[in-house]
Formats: C-alpha cells, structure tokens, sequence
C-alpha cells in the first residue's frame, strides 16, 4: 500500500502541477497580451516542462526516462531567465544589456544540459517494488547555481530599486514574494525528504500565486480570461493524462488484489477510466461556468434586457428609473443620486432620489467635478478626483454635500455633445467598500445604453413639447387648448371660465410697424398674460392674434378682472414704449363660463368667440362677460355677414363725402374703378381687387376732418395748409379702424400717398415695402387727378398724364404697374370717366 | 487616507500629482481656482460682522468688481477683532490663533485665526513642500515614513510652530526632539538636542529657519562635537552614524579641512523659511550637499509659495490665498500720498522681473481680505517652459522699504525707533537707519545719527557708546530683537555718527528729505559724497 502511496504521489503531484500550469497557460491565451502576460506565459511554459518533463520520466514515458529528465532540467533552467524577464516588465524596468545577456546564458545551459554536463542521466531502480530514479551531480552544475543566483541578485536589486524608489507599492508585489518563497521552500523541501514531490508542487502553487498578482494589478479582468474553447482544451489534455497516470498504478493494483477480474482488466479499466472522464469533464465545464461564464453570462443578460427595456420607451423617467434598479440589484450600492441636466437653468439637479435629501443637489457646469468629468472618457471614482487639482477649486459646502451623501463614484450618461446627466453612487453596502473593476466596467456599460435611450428620449420630448406649443411664444397651441379643456371638462373643475383675447387691428400693426415687430408684441403680449393668470391658467395662442385663457374652479367676474389687468399691462407697455412713434394696440376680450353659459367645451369655445365678434362689431377694444340673450341675436347677425353687411356702411360714409366735398366722392368712385380694374388686369385674386375697390372708394374718407377752406381751396396751399391736408391719410384710417371689419383696407389707404422712392408719406417706406393695394391706389388717385377738373387746375389731357405717369415710373410709382396702366388705359379697357 | 498609507500604497506619480499636481496647471487654470475661491470666501465674508465692516456692505461679484469696490487693508483695519479675538464677527470658526511680531515693540503681537479647513489646506502645501524639498527632478520624491527629522523652526504660536503638529497626523516623522519634549524646550535647547539625536541616530530631513540654520552651519563643528565626536559620548551612536563619523574624520584630516554636514548626513529633504534664504543658499547647499528648498508664507496667509524641483523661485500654492499685486511704483506713490489707491493686479497679469507688494485674501473663512502684509516679491519669470512650470515664479525680496527685517526675527519701523530714541534719552538730531549686509552676509540696522548740537554732553558720545546705549534700549524694548543676539549671536546693530547738519544739508541740495527707514541706496551714496567735498573743504563735525 505504501508503495502504491508513493508511486501515486510522485505522479500525481507533478501531474497536478502540470495541469494547473497547464490550465493558467490556457486561460491567458484568449487575454490581451501586454509584454508581461508574455513574461507570464513563458514563465508558466518553464513551469511546464518542469513539472511535465518531471511527471513523463517518472511515468517512463516514450522515448526515455532521460529525455523526460533533460526535459524538466530545461525547465528549471529557464525558470531564472524567465522570472527575470517576469520582473523587469512588472515593476516596468528597463535593462536589455542583462535581459540578453541572461537569454545567452540561459540557451547554453540548456545546450549544455542536453549533453549531460551537469548531471548524470537518472538510473531505474526498482527497490521492493518501488520505482526511483538515481542520478550524479557533476561539478559543473555549480554553473548553473551561480547562474541562478546572479539572475535572481539582479531581479533582487531591480526590485529593492522600485520599492527605494517607491514607484510601485509593496502590495503589488507581496503575492509574488509568496509565491518564490513557496517554490523556494517546495524544493528545499523536497532536498530533505525526497519522498514528497514538493518542488513540483511548489511550482505549482508559484504560478497561482503570480496569476494573483497579475490580477491583482488589474492587467486583467478574471472572467475575461478564459474561453470555452480553451476550457475543451484543457478538460481533454486533463482527461488524457489522467488517465495515462493512473492506468499503470491501476493495473497493478487490479493485477495483485483483484485477481478473479483479471480476464476483464482493460475493460474494467476503460469503464472507470471512461467514468473518471466524463465525471472530470463534467465537473470542469461546471466549475468553468460558474467561475467564468455564468456571472459574465448573467449581467450581459441584464445588460441586454436592460437595453431592450429601455429602448423600448421614451419616458426620462422611466428609463432613470430601470437604470436604478439596475444598479441597486447588480451593485448594491447604499444610496444613489441621479442628477439630470436642465437647460433652462443650466445645471444638473438631482431627478430621481433614491435617498430623499433636504435640498435637491445642483451642479452647475463649471462645477471641478462636472469639469472633471468633462474631461474624462469615463466614470469617476471619487476617492481618485479628491486627489486632483480641480479639487482643490471645491467650495467647502461643495465637498461637504458630496461627503455627506458619501460619494463613492460618479457615472456620467456622456452624449455627443454634452453630458445629459450623471449619477453619484455612494459607498458599497457590505465589508467592501469600493467599487471593483468588474463593478466599474458594468457600470459603464449600462451607463452607455442608458446614454443613448435618454438622448433619445430627451429627443421625443422636445418634439412632443414642440407639437404641444405655439414655437413663436412659447404657449399652449390650439390643438393642445381643446385637449385641455376636455381635460377640465372630464375632472369637473367647475367653474370653469374661458377667456378669448383677439388682438384689434392687429393686420395694421403689422403693416405699420413691420412683422418682426409683430411677432415681438405676441410674445410680450403671452408673457403680459403669464402675469396677469398666474400659474392655474391654460394659456395658449389660439390663432394669429387670438389668445385663448382657460381657468378652472374660476368665475366669469374674476377672470374678467384679471383681463382688465392685462389691459392694463398692455397699456403700460404700449406708452411706456421710447420709440419715437407712437404705436396703438388694443384687445377685445369675450369671457364665457361653464356651466353658468355654456353646457360643454364647444359652447365655451363659441360663445365667447361670439362675444368677442360683437365687441369688434361695435368699437372694439373691450372686454364682455358672454350673456345668453345674445345668441339668438348673434346667430342672426352673422347669417347676414360679409360683404353685404359691409356695403351700406361703404356708401355711408362715400355719401358722407359727398356731401362735404362733391368733388372728392366722384374722384373716390373714380379712383376705386380704376385701381380694381388695375389689379384685376395685375392678375390679383377677385377679393382682393375687392379690397382695393372699397379701399378706393374710402381712402379720401378722411378728407371729411379737413377744413373746407383747405379742401376747396383755388389757389396753391401754403406749407401750413398742406401739412393739415396730409393729415387726411391718418384721419381716414381713424375712421376705418373704428369700422367693423373693415381694418383690411387700411394698408391699402394708409399707402396710397406713398412713393415708390420712399419719398411719399406718411411712412416714407418704399418699393414692396408698400403694399400692392396701396400702390394701385396711388397710381389711380395721381391719374385722376390730373385727368379731373380741380378749384386750383384744370383738367389735363389724358396723353399728358399717361406721359408723367410714364417719367414717374420707379420713382412715384411701382413701374410694372405703372406700365400696365398705361397700356390698359391706352388700349381703352380702362375706360377714363369724366366729371 | 493619511499621507503614510498613500506612501504605502499609492505610486509614486499618484502622490505627486495629488500634492504637487498644481505645479502642472497653466495660469488659465490657476486662475480659476483662485477666482473660484475667492467667489467662496466672498461668500462667506459678506455673512460675517468683520465681513460687512471691511467691505462696507458690498459684494462683489467678479475679480473686477472686488478689485473695484473692496479697499485694501492693513492689520490696524482687523485690530479690534482680531486683538479681541471675537469669533462672532469672523467668517469661519477658528481653530487656532497664531501670532506675530506686529511693529516690534510699539505694537502688541498680530493675531491671526485659522479655521479647520485653512489648516486643512496649510497640512498639503507642506506636505507638497516637503515632497519637493526631498526632489530633484519632477515627479520624483523620497519621503519615507519614519524619516527623522531635525526641526529648527520657531515654534507655537508662531505660524512655523504649526508644521510638525500639522504633519503628525499625517505621517510618521521622527522628529528630534519629539514633540512633546520640545514642548519643554526653549527654541536653543530644542536645536542643540535635536543636533545631538541627529548625530547619534541620522538626518533626513531638516525643517529651519534659514538664518538659524546659517548659524548651525557655520558653528557646526561645535555642534558636531557636543553630538558625537566626542569619543565619551559615543555611547547610543548607531553604527552606521558611527561608520560615517569615522569616515568623516578620517576624510576631513586628510583634507585639512573642517568638518562639514554633508560629511556626516546624507540628507533627502532640506526646506528653509525666512526672508535670507536666498543669501544663504550657496553656502548651505556647498555644507549640506543639498540645495534647501524655500517655502515662504506668514502668520496671516500659513504657507503661501514654495519652490520647485530646481530651486530656482517661488510658486504660490493656488488654494491658499487670492494673491493680487502693487508694481513698486504704485506702492511708493501710495507711500507718499496715502489717499492714492495704487493699482493690483492678478497672477495672470504680472510682469517679470518686476517688484511687486503683495496683497492677501485669504480663503476658506480666513479673516484677511485684500490685505497687505508687507512684503516684496520679484516675479522672476511669467513661465519657466523648459521646467515645464507654466505659473509665474517668484523671489523674496524684503520687506517694504519703510520695515526693517533682519533675519526674518524683528520688524522694526520708524515709530519704534523713534520709541526706544525718547526712552534712551540719547541726544540724536536727526537720523535715518537702513537694512545692510556685512561681509557674513548678516544682516543688521545700520543706524545713521547726527548728534543734537544743544546738548552738552552729546560732544563725548562716540559710535561705540551710542550703539550699546541704542541696542540694550532697543533689547529692553523689542523682545525679537534680543532673540537676534541670544540665538544667532549676532548684533544687529551699527552705528554711523553723521556731523551735525547733514541732512539739512542733504535736503536743501537735493530738494527732500532723506526717508526715516531704508532710504535708496542713491540717496546714501550722495549723503557720503556730499560729506566727503564737506572734509575736503573742511566743513564737518
């Protein structure tokens, strides 16, 4: 049994060494080689032929026990050079005189070895039954151990040099003095008590040992190293050696105590071994998948369900939400604080606080840690950017906020441009504090994807945000308005009250002060509203120039006082405005209520449009509660709107003219004729040659303002008189703003005296800055004048006055039409009135 | 993390560029930091009582408006806070009070607040200073814990006194003797016992005040023997510090030479404080064997600058104080007009080779803001790029003009002068002192005195007299100035007569008065002139 025992040792624990090196050297192969993992590769092929060459002679292996011995002497005899070259790249020294010089001597070594100048070949003797090897030194093996203790005086040297030097601190090298003092001790070991193969062993345990070390300099991630393909490898190359180790040993056991079985031998044999294999495979693919592949396996699943999670929603919070759990479950971190960038106050404040805190935390962007973060490609250990410079800039209430929720690593969301967010995890919960690097890299990975779906996600909501506004003034648009009053309909916020403010005249402020002009007041106009509503109003634009205000659990009366203070605002606004002409814009507001007036939304929407209708139909610039007793009325008045309700109203006031000045009626009707049929031969669509046929017919109106002494003077005016007789454009449009919807014939009458130069009045804009209409207007208005009879002139011959048309062309008037004019009155399709 | 532990296990780089990583920052970013931490300690000022009373309810919110709005100040401006030492009107809460010479003699000792965080920012910059002053090339350092460590700075409540009780928590540094013996020391003793363990046991690391060090220096055979020369105090040596000394005699005999430090101590880390280290550097280098590193700083900033791996200027720490600027000219224009608000300007904006007064805010709830200390620096250079130092470099140059320094011990000002003159009863006419050097490269007050022509007995006064009369008035009177001959062994003091009219006569030819206290060397020198045509045509005393 003894013997069986020590047979069994002096193959197996060099067998056990071999695969163990075996399996460290496999499990590198599928690592990124730096030139230390090679140092370590080469290292554990010295260890190989060592503990191999060893195992193969003892098992007498093909072709001789001493080429096994040759062998495993190779081995030993590189480990020196090799532990050399281990060390000069771990401690990152250079030293390429030594690293050559020793690789010489190395390769004579072993040259020299294989002629068996150290050692006698190593003599079978079997002593009661017990296989040993017997073997000489010769003297000059005192070589290679004066070798070996030059290399490892060098290797002595380069470290104490580092550790002097403090480049490298002494824990990186700690498991790699335990594993040489473990090698070392396994051989003398071995020298006293030669029955225990300890020198292998040691070797064995060496290697465990420097793969720590690597490990624990992170030159590699553990579950990053090995592969399936590499774990066949080994399970096969262990399977077969198992199985030549133990058939000898077996065989003889079975042999001497089994001897009824002996006719079955290779049989049973095969079955147990058979047996042994496939249990050793099983075990070794399990162990495989739980040391390496398993964990790796499971939190690339949750990376991928993670993705899949939140790809599949485009809500912030939702996504910020996943990524938490995510983190809690995987990293057990204490507490976790996601702050997300908010680009209306420029600054990262804490979203979803897994932990609550008394105040939110903020950091602005030119905060050391967000500048830090910047900067990095990837997260922050906290510890690391406490020793940074840009620390140094932190506010103390900066650290203490960041102390106090005990920050361990920050982990930015990094998009393209800017960073959307980051999250600050504290300290782990547990005994390990800190987070590792497998922890970091998964952090980071799932950071990235939650990157992305929150770009994404930021993304839709400013789409959404920009479909839900009105982009000029950043309210509510219609569509959202309706959405929203159902809304109140369905909570049942009674009252609820809508106010509809339409701007007056709002076509002539534009005209007038230009449209970007325009556009300014809409804003400025939203924001008087902002004010006056306060923040339970619903405000939106609801068209061009109608703003729409709903307010629920509000009544009639308070809200139209809050519309008096918008008034009022507007007001102060409009005088307190330093340019130097004085602009008009006035309102007129209708108020309905639910379920006081109006039984639904629709109702509410209609009764106060009408309200507001009415105001514009009777002076405009006020503000009404809507009363039931105008339906009936309202709907009547409507049916008979448009161009019919307008007409008597025209005819009034040219009848107006009439009777003050007869002259200047039959000029209004002529120039009305003229410039429709101009604009109608310019190819203007039929409403609007209607325009500038009742603009023709009132754009003298103001004349009636003008005394008759000016208005029918015989002589020249003199400059004081002329000034009051242009007067007669401003006083026109006077009239015609206070007329119902009639305000879209002012550009046309406001432009008529003005040139094409930009030498008219009385804007003195030019070119197509003055509108179409106002530009037939002129060009019929100067004809007719000259063509009629007036108290200062006579009447001028028709030629005469196409011909001054024709010399003012791109000065008084638009030449194109200007030119038209002239043909159509030439060729006769405009026929000239006399009167 | 202590620093001991990062020593254990951090790499080396990490440590450098944790404590010395500012060096690496261009002035964009060195400026804000500064600008970042002024922003705090205006912050934190404006909520304090000395807060709203320095910057009369103003708070500034750029470097612009700071520069504009808050005035300068002086210690007279913190006097009846500080003094009082009421903590209720300061912006933080301190920890501990230092204290300095104010106006030796004729004023009562500066106080000056430190909170947690100042000393907090006061520990690295000496950690770093202690770093650099074991370099010799960037990014490389061999502090070690346990090193031993020689301590010649003054100690508590002087701002020197905080760096052993600053660094102790930190890391192990032997210091010879312990703390808590020096605590029972007087400042002599402490620096003879610590020689002595130095002799006995080693050196690798030696703290001083550069004028004290200058005297050890120069006396060093005499502390060398009463450490371990003496073969009947060899008891305790340690057998290498034996080995050395051995080797040092036997060496030094041969050469006929005296025994130097650098014979005995093979020293990793030499840092020296006081306004002569650069007079003293040479010569401390060729004894040591190692150049000493200058730090710079004082009661009311802690450690404000220290050099570099080359020894060759001053950068200041970024984190320890907004640091802003007067030109000389601006300084002496405000001198002679004080309703003259001179002009600063920022680390980004100075010019080399420039003398500049410096003007402190201190941060993290320190107590000073825009003030004036009274010391001159010469920016040397704005960049050093073959060092790869990116930040202005500075050197100390004095005190301002009207302070005498001498050996960074005393500051003796015109008023205290004129003090220790009325209580004398000396009968000086006029006078004028300044700061010189003797051929040591010692420091003393050359003081200039016309005798008053009134009084009777002033005809038997002679230089000799005046001056044994003058310094044990000026001894009684300023305690700092005692310690100058009681630790260095030195007179600070020489005394020149001048014939009776001199100065008058100085002022009529030249149109002004020659200044009390450190006039320009031009105006001596034309004193001397004028004098000399005086003998020749025979006027004089």
């Amino acid at each position: 049994m003894m013997n069986f025992l020590h047979e069994f040792m002096f193959t197996q624990v060099p067998l056990l060494a071999l695969l163990c090196n075996v399996f460290l050297l496999f499990t590198l192969l599928s690592a990124k080689k730096d030139s230390s993992i090679k140092a370590f590769m080469g290292l554990l092929v010295a260890f190989i032929l060592w503990a191999g060459g060893a195992f193969l002679m003892r098992m007498q292996m093909y072709p001789d026990v001493a080429f096994w011995w040759k062998v495993s002497l190779s081995g030993i005899f590189l480990v020196p050079y090799m532990y050399f070259l281990l060390f000069s790249n771990y401690t990152e020294q250079k030293g390429k005189f030594l690293k050559v010089l020793f690789g010489v001597l190395t390769v004579v070594l072993v040259v020299l070895n294989a002629y068996d100048v150290f050692m006698t070949a190593p003599e079978v003797t079997i002593v009661d039954g017990v296989t040993d090897l017997t073997y000489d030194l010769k003297l000059p093996a005192v070589f290679p151990v004066v070798y070996a203790v030059a290399v490892f005086g060098c290797m002595w040297r380069m470290l104490s040099k580092t550790l002097r030097e403090e480049e490298m601190p002494v824990a990186y090298l700690v498991p790699l003095f335990v594993g040489i003092g473990l090698m070392l001790l396994g051989i003398a070991v071995n020298t006293m008590f030669t029955a225990i193969p300890a020198d292998t062993m040691g070797c064995a345990l060496n290697a465990v040992c420097i793969y720590y070390a690597f490990y624990k300099k992170r030159f590699y991630a553990l579950n990053q190293i090995t592969s399936k393909g590499s774990m066949y490898v080994v399970s096969i190359l262990i399977t077969g050696m198992t199985i030549s180790a133990i058939y000898q040993p077996v065989d003889t056991f079975i042999m001497k105590h089994l001897s009824n079985t002996e006719m079955n031998t290779t049989l049973v044999i095969a079955i147990t071994c058979s047996a042994v294999a496939i249990l050793l495979f099983m075990g070794l693919n399990k162990l495989h998948d739980g040391l390496f592949i398993r964990e790796r396996m499971r939190r690339d699943d949750q990376v991928h369900n993670f993705s899949t999670a939140v790809n599949s929603t485009l809500k912030t919070s939702e996504i910020l939400q996943r990524f938490a759990d995510l983190v809690k479950e995987e990293v057990a971190t204490e507490h976790m604080y996601i702050c997300m960038y908010d680009p209306e106050k420029g600054e990262y404040t804490s979203d979803v606080n897994i932990q609550s805190l008394e105040k939110p935390l903020s950091f602005r962007d030119d905060h050391p840690m967000m500048q830090r973060l910047q900067k990095n490609n990837s997260g922050l250990l906290y510890t690391d950017f406490q020793k940074t410079t840009a620390y140094k800039s932190m506010w103390e209430d900066e650290k203490q906020q960041l102390a106090y929720i005990h920050a361990a690593y920050i982990l930015p969301f990094r998009g393209e441009d800017r960073i959307h967010g980051f999250v600050i995890l504290s300290e782990k919960q547990g005994k390990k504090k800190n987070y590792s690097y497998d922890d970091v890299n998964f952090l980071e990975s799932i950071a990235s994807v939650a990157a992305i779906a929150l770009k994404n996600a930021m993304l839709y909501q400013v789409l959404e945000k920009e479909a839900l506004l009105d982009p000029l003034t950043g309210l509510l648009n219609r569509r959202t308005l309706n959405r929203r009053i159902d809304e109140q309909f369905e909570k049942n916020a009674t009252p609820i009250t809508l106010a509809l403010l339409n701007l007056d005249d709002f076509s002539l402020y534009n005209e007038l002060y230009g449209s970007e002009e325009g556009d300014k007041m809409l804003k400025q106009f939203a924001r008087m509203l902002e004010q006056a509503y306060g923040d339970t109003a619903i405000i939106s634009r609801y068209g061009g120039k109608e703003f729409a205000v709903l307010l629920p659990f509000c009544d009639a009366l308070t809200v139209k006082a809050k519309t008096e203070q918008v008034q009022v605002l507007l007001a102060d606004y409009i005088s307190n405005s330093r340019e130097r002409i004085k602009k008009f814009l006035t309102f007129s507001a209708g108020i309905c209520s639910y379920p006081m007036s109006a039984v639904n939304g629709n109702q509410l929407i209609s009764y106060a449009n009408m309200t507001v209708f009415q105001i514009k139909q009777h002076g405009k610039n006020a503000i009404k509660i809507f009363d039931n007793s105008q339906v009936n009325r309202s709907e009547d008045e409507r049916h008979d709107g448009g161009i019919q309700e307008l007409t008597p109203t025209i005819y009034a006031l040219t009848a107006a003219i009439d009777a003050k000045d007869h002259y200047t009626f039959n000029h209004s009707q002529c120039v009305s004729k003229y410039a429709s049929q101009l604009a109608e031969h310019a190819g203007l669509p039929s409403d609007h040659v209607e325009i500038i046929q009742q603009a023709g017919l009132l754009h003298d109106i103001g004349k009636i303002g003008i005394p008759d002494v000016i208005l029918t003077k015989s002589g020249r005016l003199d400059p004081e008189e002329f000034s009051i007789m242009r007067q007669h454009v401003e006083r026109s449009i006077e009239m015609i703003r206070h007329l119902p919807s009639l305000d879209y014939v002012i550009p046309a009458v406001l432009g008529h005296h003005e040139r094409f130069d930009g030498k008219g009045y009385p804007r003195g804009i030019s070119g197509e800055d003055i509108p179409l209409s106002a530009r037939c207007l002129s060009i019929a208005d100067s004809f007719d004048a000259m063509v009629s009879k007036r108290s200062y002139k006579n009447k001028m011959p028709v030629e005469d006055a196409l011909m001054e048309i024709e010399k003012n062309l791109g000065t008084q008037f638009d030449p194109e039409l200007g030119r038209l004019f002239i043909n159509l009155v030439k060729d006769g399709t405009i026929e000239v009135i006399n009167y | 993390m202590r620093f001991k532990d990062k020593l254990k296990t951090c790499q080396m780089k990490e440590i450098w560029d944790e404590y010395c990583g500012f060096l690496d920052l261009n002035i964009n970013e060195y400026m804000q930091i500064q600008k970042r931490l002024l922003a705090e300690q205006i912050e934190l000022y404006s909520r304090s009582g000395l807060g709203q009373k320095i910057m009369h309810g103003e708070k500034p919110s750029s470097v612009e408006e700071f520069r504009r709005n808050i005035p300068l100040t002086t210690y007279e401006d913190y006097a009846d806070v500080l003094l009082m030492q009421r903590k209720e009107m300061l912006p933080g809460e301190p920890v501990v009070w230092l204290e300095t010479t104010w106006e030796s003699g004729s004023r009562p000792k500066k106080l000056a607040p430190y909170t947690r965080e100042m000393l907090d920012v006061y520990t690295n910059n000496i950690l770093a200073a202690m770093i650099l002053s074991t370099s010799e090339e960037k990014g490389k350092f061999k502090v070690k814990n346990g090193d031993k460590s020689l301590y010649g700075l003054a100690p508590l409540p002087y701002a020197t006194g905080l760096f052993p009780l600053l660094i102790a928590p930190e890391m192990d540094l032997k210091f010879m003797p312990s703390l808590e013996e020096a605590r029972n020391l007087s400042f002599t003793e402490q620096n003879k016992k610590g020689f002595a363990a130095a002799m006995k046991g080693g050196l690798d690391q030696f703290f001083g005040t550069s004028s004290v060090v200058y005297t050890i220096t120069k006396n060093f055979e005499n502390y060398a023997s009463s450490g371990g020369l003496d073969p009947k105090k060899l008891m305790g040596i340690s057998p290498s510090m034996l080995s050395r000394l051995i080797k040092a005699k036997y060496v030094c005999d041969r050469d006929k030479r005296p025994i130097k430090p650098k014979d005995i101590f093979d020293l990793k880390g030499f840092v020296c404080v006081g306004t002569d280290t650069a007079l003293f550097r040479d010569e401390l280098e060729e004894a040591w064997g190692r150049s000493p590193l200058e730090i710079h700083g004082g009661t009311e900033p802690g450690c404000m600058g220290t050099e570099t791996w080359n020894r060759n200027g001053l950068v200041f720490f970024p984190d320890n104080a907004f640091y802003e600027f007067i030109p000389r000219e601006e300084m002496l224009k405000n001198e002679a007009d004080p309703s003259y608000i001179p002009r600063t300007y920022t680390m980004d904006e100075v010019i080399a080779n420039q003398e500049y007064e410096i003007v402190l805010t201190t941060f993290k709830g320190g107590a000073f803001m825009r003030y004036r200390p009274g010391d001159m620096y010469r920016c040397l250079r704005t960049v050093s790029e073959k060092e790869g130092v990116m930040l202005p470099q500075f050197e100390y140059v004095d005190r301002v003009p009207w302070v005498i320094d001498i050996a960074g011990f005393t500051r003796i000002t015109e008023s205290s002068i004129r003090c220790v003159l009325d209580r004398s009863r000396l009968p000086v006419g006029d006078w004028f002192a300044m700061k010189e050097y003797n051929g040591d490269k010692r420091s003393f007050m050359h003081f200039y005195v016309e005798l008053d022509s009134e009084t009777p007995q002033a005809a038997y006064l002679d230089e000799q007299l005046i001056k044994d009369h003058f310094g044990a008035y000026f001894r009684h009177y300023d305690h700092d100035y005692k310690d100058l001959k009681r630790l260095l062994g030195v007179e600070p003091l020489v005394v020149t007569i001048l014939p009776i009219g001199s100065l008058k006569r100085f002022e009529e030819r030249y149109g002004y008065q020659i200044r009390k206290i450190n006039p320009s060397m031009r105006d001596v020198i034309d004193l001397n002139h004028m004098l000399h045509e005086a003998d020749r045509t025979g006027g004089g005393r």
